[in-house]
């Protein structure tokens, strides 16, 4: 018991700092009653010793006196407020009229009052229910708002304990229906966490509540997945097959690092072609798509367990196979991409244009117009961007064919998403070709 | 230091006592989602088929109603008639009609005023209120028909605001206004029992000591009843920029932790086995605000998506530490509010977890298939919100509508205003005229279907709390929940009686 003594002593009177009852509590690791206690009994010995050493804040609760304010109130009302005074009740209110709510006997007060002026506050109180040291310290509190950065202190202390387990040490009330996500690690806090197990909460595992699993990830082509598995788990015995590039070092780190210098090459083109299909209103090709969504995934929780799992041994074939073809890609990728900025930027070029083509492709589908009124108008389909969230709360963009009426004298691509065009009845979901994630190969296919 | 010996005091040295661990009453909880939208949005649809839907909805209660006062009713040898439509009625003659209300107010925001002037000027001041002092305002009966002008006395000492639904009787005059003798609204809508839909759980579980090595704290002379409590406090305000009253809500989580106070007061928070949080959790912190308005200022260093720097994250932090200690030891329920980080109008949508990342860790994992989805031990609801809390039926707000139907009218008394909604069976009537809202198609969601046992609505400026009654006696609790950084109060509702009481937490 005597160690409490040794902690205060350094933390006041030495450290001059202030102690709360959680602080102690959580410092010695004690009930906050016993906490409540300690505090108390140093306060009083220490200024038994030596009078005014250690301040204190008290923590009061009860019901207190009625306080006079409440009739200011109703004066105040009566003299700008001349209509509704004189005015019946309202309807056929059943309420009790003008009944003194603020009646304080059902009121229980809480107040943390500073050592000086505790008989004051005291005597504010009718009853008091329960009365404990808030906190002991050096000095006087001018503003007692400094207690809140002892908060603070509690909560790095605490920073690596399941509050869910120690909650019972320290006295606060415990829940056993607590129920935390599974497979959740804590984030962390200020302090360096170590990842709490989820079994060690005492809580039944909801089988509601375990890893969220968006079930778009499964629908990644096994191209996709195989190239991130592969760039991952590529095993040392085939460096030879890698390619033989300007800067290769046969080490799987580097080529993860050369196939990404290809990706980059294409991300500077790509949002170039983005902005060109927004700006139009006309979609995208399909195939680029679910490779501007791939960014999306990185903001998933629990991507980064699935992306990068390796093949399984059985899949080493086709694995295989499907890695030469893809070397063979990439080498060719390569070679593009080394040849000098003219020839980079026709590539681009290249890339786009099956963009137009299908532009165009889509507008043309058109209902066979109709003249009337020596107008022309018709319906054509075209396609449109649509940002939506999904289950998860993540925008997803896909494309939609939209049927659109226009008139002759609207100049053709300029379709603007205006009112008249029926996107709310287009509600029905495209099928499930873009439910999921695209391959991202099929957008390097495209040469 | 002369303190005299208290019951309940701590003021005493250590002993060896041990203290026992209290645990917390369970929850009984099943959200509904009557006020979620769908994932996908559209935002192209006409407002003015909310009126209709809310028209089609109310009229034939509110003409039941109607029919059964005013039956027999002559003037004279008058009988008075029923007329189908506002613009059927005629000139002279006793009739009734049903219709929604229209408050032309010359001060009331009007979007054909901004649009019909040439140039935008900034937004004026938001206003008090409504009402204009020399008397210009008219309330006027609406349907799908026409509109008709009302004057009479019964205006006066009737609470009416744009969008209720309401049936007049009265006669028009020779200036084509419509003289109103008598005034009736359709009033409460049905009730249903206690523990109508959800089961009552684990009930007869009381708490139990785990170490039962207790003396004379037990047998304390306050009165421990045995039934739950819910907690619910709005306008937290944690604030980027002002943390005045941040040691309030550190004393309010430890009150709500069990650690303050001595064991009998702690074993009576333990009763407390939900807490509602009824909006403004985040305070508005005006200098972000100010930048916007102006316009100019705020290109010129507008980068690519948003400006970190414009953004201070301290307000969520706190908040999410002052849930992620809450969490572990009670379950909460959290409406957001006006100043909350949500969408504007109503209905607010949940607050996402994703902004609480220590919190989120307690809140619903995504849905499954196949599997009844279970309410999230942190649940991130909608504004208004209904769910069955203990058996009984609750409708909470952050306090928009009434904040809203307060700027109509003279009264100051909210819980008039919230007596008013259940009356007219509509919990934002004022929506989507000068409360913002969703241009619902299908269904009005605001229209009262069931009558709550317990409505509380968030954010007022002071506690106040009446039961009313309905005429199939029907009875709800009204709550106006006051702003806990500017009172400190927290309200405690007896999930037995739905008695209220206080806790006021202050610092001298």
């Amino acid at each position: 018991m005597a160690d409490y003594k040794t902690y205060l002593a350094s933390s006041i009177l030495t450290e001059d700092k202030i102690v709360s009852y959680r602080l102690l509590s959580r410092a010695l690791k004690v009930n906050v009653n016993a906490a409540k206690e300690m505090l108390y009994e140093f306060h009083r010995q220490q200024n038994g010793k030596k009078p005014g050493t250690i301040h204190a804040t008290y923590l009061i609760s009860g019901t207190k006196q009625k306080e006079p304010e409440v009739a200011n109130d109703a004066v105040e009302q009566d003299g700008e407020d001349t209509h509704m005074q004189s005015s019946p009740p309202f309807m056929s209110s059943s309420m009790p009229q003008p009944q003194e709510t603020s009646d304080d006997s059902g009121v229980l007060s809480i107040t943390l009052v500073r050592e000086e002026n505790l008989d004051e506050v005291r005597s504010q109180y009718e009853h008091i229910t329960s009365i404990h040291v808030y906190s002991i310290g050096p000095h006087p509190l001018k503003d007692l708002q400094i207690l809140s950065d002892i908060t603070r202190q509690v909560r790095e202390i605490c920073a690596d304990e399941d509050p869910l387990e120690t909650a019972s040490t320290y006295g606060t009330i415990i829940n056993k229906n607590a129920k935390r996500r599974e497979g959740k690690r804590p984030p962390p806090a200020p302090a360096p966490v170590a990842p709490v197990p989820a079994k060690a909460q005492p809580a039944k595992p909801k089988p509601a509540e375990s890893k969220p699993e968006p079930p778009p990830k499964k629908e990644i082509s096994s191209t996709a997945k195989d190239f991130f598995g592969k760039s991952n788990s590529k095993p040392k015995a085939n460096p030879a097959s890698n390619p033989s590039s300007k800067e290769t070092t046969p080490n799987p780190p580097t080529l993860k690092r050369d196939s990404s210098s290809i990706f980059k090459s294409f991300a500077k083109a790509k949002p170039k072609l983005k902005r060109e299909g927004t700006d139009s209103s006309v979609a995208d090709s399909p195939a680029l798509s679910p490779a501007e969504d791939s960014p999306m995934k990185g903001l998933s929780d629990d991507d980064e367990e699935e992306t990068y799992v390796s093949p399984a041994p059985a899949d080493m074939e086709i694995v295989n196979k499907s890695r030469k073809e893809r070397k063979e890609n990439e080498e060719k990728l390569r070679q593009m991409m080394e040849m000098d900025d003219e020839d980079e930027e026709e590539e681009i070029k290249e890339i786009e244009e099956p963009e137009a083509v299908e532009k165009e492709a889509s507008v043309e589908k058109e209902v066979p117009p109709t003249v009337s009124g020596g107008r022309r108008r018709g319906r054509r389909r075209v396609m449109k961007k649509k940002t939506v969230k999904d289950e998860e709360g993540y925008l997803v963009t896909k494309e939609e064919p939209v049927w659109e009426s226009f008139s002759e004298d609207e100049p053709a691509p300029m379709q603007k998403p205006k009112a008249h065009a029926p996107v709310a009845s287009t509600k029905g979901k495209k099928a499930a070709g873009k439910a999921g994630q695209g391959s991202i190969m099929s957008f390097f296919g495209k040469k | 230091m002369a303190v005299p010996k208290l019951e309940g005091s701590l003021l005493r040295g250590p002993s060896d006592q041990k203290y026992a661990s209290i645990e917390r009453q369970t929850s009984s909880y099943k959200p509904l989602d009557t006020y979620a939208l769908e994932k996908e949005k559209h935002y192209q649809q006409q407002f003015g088929d909310m009126y209709f839907l809310r028209l089609t909805k109310l009229k034939p209660a509110v003409e039941r109603i109607a029919e059964e006062a005013w039956e027999d009713f002559r003037i004279g040898n008058e009988m008075v008639e029923k007329v189908e439509r506002v613009l059927d009625v005629r000139q002279g003659k006793l009739c009734w009609v049903a219709g929604t209300i229209y408050m032309e107010m010359p001060l009331k925001p009007n979007i054909l005023d901004d649009i019909s002037k040439d140039h935008w000027i900034s937004a004026p001041p938001a206003r008090q209120k409504y009402l204009s002092a020399t008397g210009e305002d008219l309330v006027m009966l609406e349907d799908e028909s026409g509109r008709l002008r009302l004057v009479g006395a019964p205006l006066a000492s009737e609470m009416l605001v744009t969008g209720c639904i309401i049936a007049v009787m009265g006669t028009e005059n020779a200036n084509g206004d419509f003289e109103v003798v008598d005034i009736k609204v359709p009033d409460l809508p049905p009730q249903a029992e206690r523990w109508h839909t959800s089961e009552p759980v684990g009930d007869g579980i009381s708490r139990k000591k785990l170490k039962l090595d207790e003396d004379e704290d037990e047998d304390m002379d306050k009165p421990v009843s045995n039934s739950k409590k819910i907690a619910i406090v709005s306008g937290l305000g944690f604030s980027g920029t002002d943390s005045g009253h941040s040691l309030e809500i550190n004393l309010l989580t430890e009150y709500l932790l069990g650690e303050a106070l001595d064991p009998a007061n702690q074993e009576s928070a333990s009763q407390i086995s939900r807490l509602i949080i009824a909006g403004n959790s985040i305070a508005l912190d005006h200098d972000a605000v100010a930048t916007d308005t102006i316009g100019n200022t705020r290109k010129a260093h507008k980068k690519y998506g948003y400006d970190s720097s414009a953004y201070n994250p301290a307000p969520t932090k706190h908040f999410d530490d002052f849930l992620a200690t809450l969490l572990p030891t009670m379950p909460v329920t959290l409406i957001p509010g006006y100043t909350d980080p949500a969408n504007v109008s109503l209905p607010q949508q949940p607050i996402h977890p994703a902004m609480f990342p220590q919190a989120r860790a307690f809140s619903r994992g995504p849905p499954k298939d196949g599997e009844e989805t279970q309410p999230g031990w942190f649940d991130t609801v909608t504004n208004p919100w209904d769910s069955e809390i203990e058996g009984w039926k609750v409708l909470g707000t952050g306090g928009q509508n009434v904040d809203d139907v307060f700027k109509y009218v003279e009264s100051e008394d909210r819980l008039g205003m919230m007596e008013a909604m259940c009356r007219w069976r509509c919990c934002a009537p004022t929506a989507p005229d000068t409360l913002w809202s969703y241009p619902f198609q299908d269904d009005d969601p605001f229209v009262l279907n069931t009558c709550p046992h317990l409505f509380f609505v968030g954010s007022q400026p002071k506690f106040d709390t009446a039961e009313i009654e309905g005429p199939a006696g029907q009875t709800i609790r009204l709550i106006a929940v006051p702003q806990f950084s500017e009172t400190g109060e927290i309200v405690i509702v007896d999930s037995e009686t739905l008695e209220t009481s206080l806790v006021r937490i202050s610092v001298a």
